[in-house]
Parts: structure tokens; C-alpha cells; sequence
């Protein structure tokens, strides 16, 4: 077992979830009408939204359990709390926080571990100058960039011409929960033209959690307008909470660009089941940038719909399933309108009984002429106790397409490993060097600190797999 | 064969390329048409031979005195027009000796095999190369000569009247240029005319111009006899 | 459904052709499951008409391999399911296999569905896979057309190479 899974266990024992001493507004366990009425009265909804929730509601009551994908048995719906206010899943100062977790974030090297560690009310520390000048610079060009629920009673008329529209609550179960129960995340809208040249971060939102049990992300980008949005960060996060069903939608407008770069890695007691979706319209781009590194199980297909003519779609995304965890992950692209291009890159390394499975689907429409699609999806297992799984599906009506699509399974070769250490590297390092050289594509796409934060998770595990 | 062209233009992914190209081949005349890269040499033999992704926005092509304008590829095939190309496409799973084949019944529906067999031996030995090769499928992995080759032995057995060879020198070595050349210059006559696409003159030592044309930029901006090559060779485009 | 077992060291070759004579409405679920060490299997495809077929393969011993070489050609409104499933459980270390599924869709209303799945638990193996899903080459039709070919017989001659190009 590495360090960080053994962290995560000792943390759970004992510091589970503790009671501050302020008034927390929750609901009691389990999920009904009362409890979804509840949820809205809190929050003071208007009457529009309180019916998404109850339809909602009445639809996951319907569906079933899905036979595929990873184990959901462990999921009992009964036993969650499905809203909580301020409640502290993470510590509330860094004075809580036990001295091995304060230990690993210092060799990780992240000196601001703190404040995403006190999950997102950036604005405390260093970076508070920074943050301020970016809002004001924000508000001036038109851009809203605010939590969901502030946008419901600021943005009702965006809202309700967004909201639920690119992933419906039929779409599946989790999306029906979601909707049922959906509470923070960030509601961001980017008007035409208008080019965000910082990436907007979680944490740079005000006056919401970034850690939220459903979250339900909106983001509306306008014609000819740009934005990167990065969602969480590679430290681990803890969470008592274990369950987590979050909906992103995105829609790209005409000539838009939108980049989403996420990097979950929750504490291996969670079930991180997400449906994140795009709708690309004419001429548009969408990028999804998936980083899956913790969790119990990961389910999640970042989806792009390619709606307009000339519409692109990247979808990069990496798994790494250690211990008793298991990512399911990949994409879908939809093809269709004419000329649209996609492509999607997948990596996932298996270790220590770790189960990664590339699950994706490209689709491509009658009518919608010369479109191509590239898949490539490799998986790098690093020993005989884990498990990898491919299921790429292709589907083509259209006979003017071209679809491509390569795999590959296979171990790090002792040649290459031995070729690093004859040039002076210890076996740990050569194998940190060659699983990094291995997801490099991804790495590459990240900001720079990201980047290097996720180089030396990887070099820490790593070291843990090297006897 | 006579070739005429009329102030042809032609665009490519709507790029404008040819921008009004005269030209005029009497039968049993070899011309040379030289320029730098980009300059559309290429564009004019996809064209000729009616590749769908060339657009002729204006201009006329005449062969014999007919219009090829309306004439789908393969009907001007069947007239007797040639095009050795510079990147053949690969045909997966059909072998050189098949298309040979089948190519030659098409303009002679009653060839018998062994007849067939006797030409493609003949050929074979002219332009060197194993029966193996002939069992390869179309251009699938072949190097740059043995594409060249292959492109040659389906000119000599075509029965042409009009063959344009797009840079048939590239990536040739001495030997093969000078086998493959003069397997072309075998088919000399009164009848048979030429359009060869070069950057060197050293294929033009074997198969001698009539006249040489400088194409830039989508146009002919000069017209010479063979010594023309010979001044492009050391002076170089810049000096036209 | 048809389970088919490979011995020790055994080769087996396995040719399936779904044409209009034998296509079926219902699903061709095939199972061959490799038994003992170095016992190989290679499984050409080909569907030269519309039809549904799931092979599974299960590499059940040391140093097995497995190839399956899938080409299909779908026309005339054809659906083309071929989905194919490898699994290489814990111990069958030294094993290699490779999927090459290939197909041309010929016209509007046909279609293509193709899943080659890998599960794969054990890391000393070489797994691959490719897919292509394509129309056919303008460049190829324009070349035979350049040889006197019409757009017709020049189709037919790519089909019938395509195909046979899976052969190996």
C-alpha cells in the first residue's frame, strides 16, 4: 500500500466527520420528496427550480442500478445525508490536520497545500491580491463566474435556458440524483468575444465549497469567446462523504473554445460517479483534460457532442487505479454535423491490484459528412495483481467517415528500465521516468504547477511499488 | 496524340493553383515542363488525368481536338492518356499482376493470358525487375523506384498515345533513371507524344525535349528548346 | 453459441465469412478458449454482408496467442455488428494477442458497429488492438480510373482486394 492510501485510512479512523461548534443546517439521512422540498426551502429556490428537483426525484426513483461499469453495490441510498451547509469534510484550520498528512504535502513539494487542503476560500492566503485584481478584470469584460446556486437567483434567465439541457436528468441515475439533490459548483458565462486568458480556477470562487458532495457545474461560453476551467487539484482530497455524483454541462457556441481540466484524486472510500457533457456548436472546440487518480471507483465519460458543422472535439484523459481502486473511465464523441474532427487519448496505468478500464464510444451520424476520429487508448500495467480492461465502441451511419482507433496493453520493459539504470537512475526512478515519458501527452496539456504536482505524486508512488 | 491546353486555371481545396496555362503537344513530340516546387507542375498532371479534388475554374483541354472537360478519368484512360503519378495510391490486397492484367483487357477485351504473359516478360525484362514484384499488391510498401517501376510497366502495356510523367526521376538512382527513361523513349513515334514533369535536366539527356517550358507560380513564364534545361541546370529559376 | 478449445502447442485457424447466403438475424457467438501452453489461434473475419458476431477469446495457459483479423464491407443498407472480447486472466504470462478489425462503408444506409474489448490481469503480455471504420480512397478510385477503370468496376476491385487483403 503506498503512503497516501494509509493516510487516507488512519485519517478516516480518526478524524472522520467532525461537528464544529457552528449551526449546520442539514437534512436527515435518505432521500425522498420531503427531504428534495427541504433542500430547495433551504436555499430559498423559486418555484421553476423546485420542479426540476421533484421531476427529477421521480425519475431516479425509476431507473435502475446499471449492470455495467464498476461495482455499485456498496451504495446504499439510504445511509447518505443529501444536504449539509457548511458542514466540514475537511479540517478546519491547518492546525487540525495531522502531522504525517502536513508531511506528505511538504515532500510533495506544495507550498499552498494549505489553502486547497481547506478546500477553496482562496482568498485567504498570498494569492488574495492576485485574486481580487483577476475579479475585477473578470467583471469589467461581462464574465459571470459565480457558485450555481448564486446564479439561480442572479442569472435565472441563463439558468433556465441552460440548466439540465445538455445532460437531462433521464440521461441516467446519477444525473436523476444530481438534479435531485444538486448543490454548488460554479455557474460561469463567458459573453461573445470575450478571450479569458487565466485559467478560472474552483478556488477562486467566493463564497462556495469546491468540494461538494453534487455538484452541478453550468458553463456557457459565447460565440468567438475563450475559457480554460480547472476543476480541483492533485493533492488528495479527503472526504467522509462516499458518495459523489456531480453533472457538468458545457455549451460551446459558435467559434467558442473550452478547455476543462480536472484532477480528481479523492480518498479511496469514494464512489466519484459524474457525468460531464459538452455541446459543441458550429465551429467550436471543446477540450476535456481528465485526470482520475483517486477514488474507490471513478465512472466517468467526459462527453462532447459535436452539434455544429466544422466542430472539434479533444478528450485527453488519464487513470491511475492503485489499491482496491478501480477507474472506469474514458469518452464519447458524437458526430453530428458535417466536417467535425475528434480525437481522444487515453493512458491508464493498473498497480497494486488496481483495476483501469478504457470505456468509450465514438458515434457518428447519417448526414453528418467527412468527419474523423482518432482514438488511441494505452494501458500500462505495472505488475501481475492488477487489471486492465478496454471497451472502445464505434458506431458509424455515414459512410463518407473515417474512424481510427489503436490500443495498447502491455508491462514496462525490463530492457527500458534497465537501459535507465545503467545511466545511473535507481529502479524507481527509471520507472517514475518511464510512466511519465508514458501520460506525457497529458502532462504536457497542464499548467505548469499542476504538472509538476502530478510529477511528484507519480514519483511517490512509484518509489511505494519499488521493493 | 495532340494536346492542347487554353488558359487553364485550377484550384485545389479552393486554393487557386494554375493560373492560366497555355500549352499546345503536337503528336510525336516530347515536351518538358521544369519549375520550382509549388510552382503547380504536379496540379497540371492530376488534372489531366481528372482527379475529383482539382477544380478547373476556367480554361479548356483538348486532345485530338476533343473536349476533356466533361470526360470522367476513366474514359480519358481508354483514349490513351497515361499519367505516371508521384505518389501512387496503394491498393490493399489487389496484386500488380492483376490490375496489369485486367487493364489490358479493358482496351483489348479478346487478350488471351499467355499472349498477356508473353508482353509482361518482355516488359519485365526491360525494365528489370522479379516475378515477385508483379505479385505485390499496388504500391502497398513499395520504395520510391519501385513505385516508379511499377508506373512504368503499366505505361509500356497500356498502349499509350499521350504519357505525362510527373517527376519520374525522383528518388531514382542513376541506373534505374536511365533503365526506366529508355524504356519511355522506346515508345518514340509519330504518334506518341510526351509530357515530362522534371526539376533536373538529366532525364531530359535520355529522353530529349522538343521544347522546354518554365512554369512559375501557376503559369508558363518561359518556352525554349532543349538548351533552355541546360541554362535552368546553371543559372538556376531565379536567372528566367 | 460454439466453444471451441486449443491444446497444447496446437495452431488453430479459424475462418468465419458471413455472406448473403448465411446471414442471420440472431446474434454468432463464438467462444475459443486456449487450454494449454503455446496453443495459438488466429480467426479470420470476414463479413461480406450484413450480420451480428461476438468472439470471445480466453487465453487460458502460459504463451498463448490469439490474432483475429476482421474485415468487413457494408452496402445496401448492411448492419455490421463485430464485437470481439480477449481475456487474458492472472497467470497466462508470456501471451500475446492482436485484434485487426478493418471496414468500408459503402453507402448512407448502412452501418458499422465494432467493440474489440481487452480484459486484461496479467502484465507480462503484449495486447493491441486496431480499428478503422473508412469510406472508400477517392485516391485509389481516381488511380484506377486514371487506368481505365469506371468508378464501378474500380469499386469492385477495391472491395474484392480489401477483403482479401485480410488474408494475410
Amino acid at each position: 500500500m503506498t503512503k497516501l492510501n494509509v493516510l487516507n485510512s488512519k485519517y478516516d479512523e480518526k478524524y472522520g466527520f467532525s461537528e464544529p461548534e457552528r449551526f449546520v443546517l442539514k437534512t436527515e439521512k435518505g432521500l425522498s420528496e420531503e427531504v428534495v422540498r427541504k433542500i430547495s426551502q433551504i436555499k430559498k429556490e423559486p418555484e421553476w427550480m423546485l420542479n426540476i428537483r421533484l421531476n427529477a426525484l421521480k425519475i431516479f426513483n425509476s431507473k435502475p442500478m446499471p449492470e455495467w461499469g464498476g461495482d455499485l453495490s456498496g451504495i446504499d441510498f439510504d445511509r447518505y445525508t443529501y444536504f449539509a451547509s457548511s458542514s466540514e469534510k475537511t479540517a478546519d484550520s491547518w492546525d487540525d490536520v495531522p502531522e504525517d498528512i502536513k508531511r506528505t504535502f511538504d515532500r510533495l513539494g506544495i507550498p499552498e497545500a494549505e489553502r486547497k487542503f481547506l478546500g477553496g476560500v482562496g482568498a485567504q492566503y498570498e494569492s488574495q491580491t492576485v485574486y481580487h485584481k483577476l475579479r475585477e478584470d473578470l467583471e469589467r469584460q461581462g464574465v459571470v463566474f459565480t457558485d450555481t446556486d448564486s446564479a439561480v437567483k442572479n442569472y435565472p434567465d441563463i439558468v433556465k435556458k441552460y440548466f439540465s439541457k445538455v445532460v437531462p436528468a433521464g440521461d441516467n441515475k446519477f444525473a436523476a440524483l444530481n438534479t435531485a439533490v444538486w448543490s454548488g459548483g460554479s455557474f460561469i458565462y463567458i459573453p461573445d468575444g470575450v478571450e479569458v486568458k487565466i485559467p478560472l480556477q474552483a478556488y477562486f470562487r467566493i463564497n462556495a465549497r469546491n468540494i461538494g458532495q453534487f455538484e452541478r457545474t453550468l458553463i456557457i461560453v459565447g460565440k468567438g469567446a475563450k475559457v480554460h476551467y480547472i476543476e480541483g487539484c492533485t493533492a488528495p482530497t479527503y472526504s467522509t462523504d462516499s458518495l459523489h455524483a456531480a453533472v457538468v454541462e458545457v455549451v460551446a457556441l459558435e467559434g467558442a473554445k473550452v478547455r476543462y481540466t480536472t484532477i480528481q484524486n479523492w480518498s479511496s472510500n469514494v464512489y466519484n460517479l459524474v457525468t460531464k457533457r459538452a455541446f459543441a456548436y458550429k465551429d467550436s472546440c471543446v477540450e476535456w483534460v481528465d485526470g482520475n487518480l483517486g477514488s474507490k471507483l471513478t465512472m466517468k465519460y467526459p462527453s462532447v457532442y459535436l452539434k455544429g458543422d466544422g466542430a472539434r472535439a479533444d478528450i485527453l484523459s488519464i487513470a491511475y487505479a492503485g489499491d482496491s481502486q478501480h477507474q472506469d473511465a474514458g469518452g464519447k464523441v458524437f458526430h453530428l454535423a458535417s466536417n467535425t474532427q475528434s480525437r481522444i487519448i487515453s493512458k491508464s496505468i493498473s498497480k497494486g491490484g488496481g483495476r483501469s478500464s478504457y470505456r468509450g464510444l465514438v458515434k457518428v451520424a447519417q448526414g453528418a459528412k467527412d468527419c474523423t476520429c482518432t482514438v488511441q487508448c494505452d494501458a500500462l500495467l505495472l505488475d501481475d495483481v492488477s487489471r486492465s480492461d478496454t471497451y472502445p465502441s464505434m458506431q458509424v451511419d455515414e459512410e463518407s467517415a473515417t474512424i481510427a482507433h489503436e490500443a495498447s496493453v502491455g508491462k514496462v520493459g525490463d530492457d527500458q528500465i534497465f537501459y535507465l539504470m545503467q545511466r545511473g537512475h535507481s529502479q524507481s526512478e527509471a520507472l517514475a521516468l518511464i510512466v511519465l515519458g508514458f501520460i506525457s501527452d497529458f502532462t504536457k496539456e497542464l499548467p505548469m504547477e499542476y504538472a509538476v504536482e502530478l510529477k511528484k505524486l507519480i514519483q511517490l508512488e512509484m518509489e511505494g511499488s519499488v521493493a | 496524340m495532340r494536346l492542347e491546353i487554353r488558359d487553364l486555371h485550377v484550384s485545389v481545396c479552393k486554393k487557386k493553383v494554375l493560373r492560366g496555362v497555355n500549352l499546345c503537344v503536337e503528336p510525336g513530340e516530347f515536351h518538358a515542363i521544369m519549375g520550382p516546387n509549388g510552382s503547380g507542375k504536379s496540379t497540371l498532371a492530376l488534372t489531366l488525368a481528372g482527379h475529383p479534388d482539382y477544380v478547373i475554374e476556367k480554361g479548356e483541354i483538348l486532345v485530338d481536338g476533343e473536349s476533356l472537360l466533361d470526360m470522367p478519368p476513366h474514359k480519358r484512360a481508354l483514349l490513351g492518356l497515361f499519367v505516371c503519378f508521384q505518389n501512387p495510391a496503394e491498393i490493399d490486397g489487389v496484386p500488380l499482376s492483376k490490375l496489369l492484367y485486367s487493364s489490358a483487357k479493358l482496351r483489348e477485351p479478346s487478350l488471351s493470358i499467355l499472349e498477356f504473359k508473353k508482353r509482361l516478360d518482355k516488359v519485365c525484362k526491360t525494365i528489370s525487375v522479379s516475378p515477385d514484384f508483379l505479385e505485390r499488391d499496388v504500391n502497398l510498401g513499395f520504395s520510391g523506384g519501385e513505385k516508379k517501376r511499377a508506373e512504368v510497366i503499366q505505361l509500356l502495356l497500356s498502349n499509350p498515345k499521350f504519357a505525362v510523367l510527373d517527376e519520374l526521376d525522383s528518388g531514382l538512382d542513376v541506373d534505374s533513371l536511365s533503365v526506366l527513361s529508355k524504356a519511355v523513349n522506346s515508345l518514340r513515334g509519330p504518334e506518341f507524344s510526351a509530357l515530362i514533369i522534371t526539376h533536373y535536366d538529366r532525364i531530359l539527356d535520355i529522353l530529349t525535349p522538343d521544347k522546354v517550358h518554365i512554369m512559375v507560380d501557376g503559369k508558363i513564364v518561359a518556352s525554349g528548346d532543349a538548351n533552355l534545361a541546360k541554362e535552368i541546370e546553371s543559372k538556376g529559376y531565379a536567372s528566367i | 453459441m460454439s466453444v471451441i478449445e486449443v491444446g497444447a502447442g496446437e495452431e488453430k485457424k479459424i475462418v468465419i465469412v458471413h455472406s448473403e447466403d448465411s446471414a442471420r438475424k440472431e446474434s454468432q457467438e463464438r467462444t475459443i478458449r486456449l487450454l494449454h501452453p503455446s496453443a495459438s489461434v488466429v480467426v479470420e473475419e470476414f463479413f461480406c454482408s450484413g450480420a451480428k458476431s461476438n468472439v470471445t477469446i480466453i487465453h487460458e495457459a502460459k504463451n498463448t496467442s490469439s490474432r483475429i483479423i476482421t474485415r468487413g464491407v457494408a452496402r445496401c443498407g448492411d448492419i455490421i455488428v463485430a464485437n470481439s472480447r480477449i481475456i487474458i486472466p492472472k497467470g497466462s504470462s508470456g501471451s500475446k494477442t492482436r485484434v485487426e478489425q478493418s471496414f468500408l462503408l459503402l453507402d448512407g444506409s448502412s452501418r458499422v458497429r465494432a467493440t474489440p474489448s481487452l480484459e486484461i490481469e496479467e502484465d507480462d503480455v503484449l495486447a493491441g488492438h486496431c480499428a478503422s471504420i473508412s469510406p472508400i480512397s477517392e485516391d485509389a478510385i481516381a488511380y484506377l480510373a486514371s487506368r481505365g477503370f469506371d468508378r464501378k468496376v474500380a469499386e469492385g476491385m477495391i472491395v474484392e482486394g480489401f477483403l482479401k487483403g485480410g488474408a494475410g
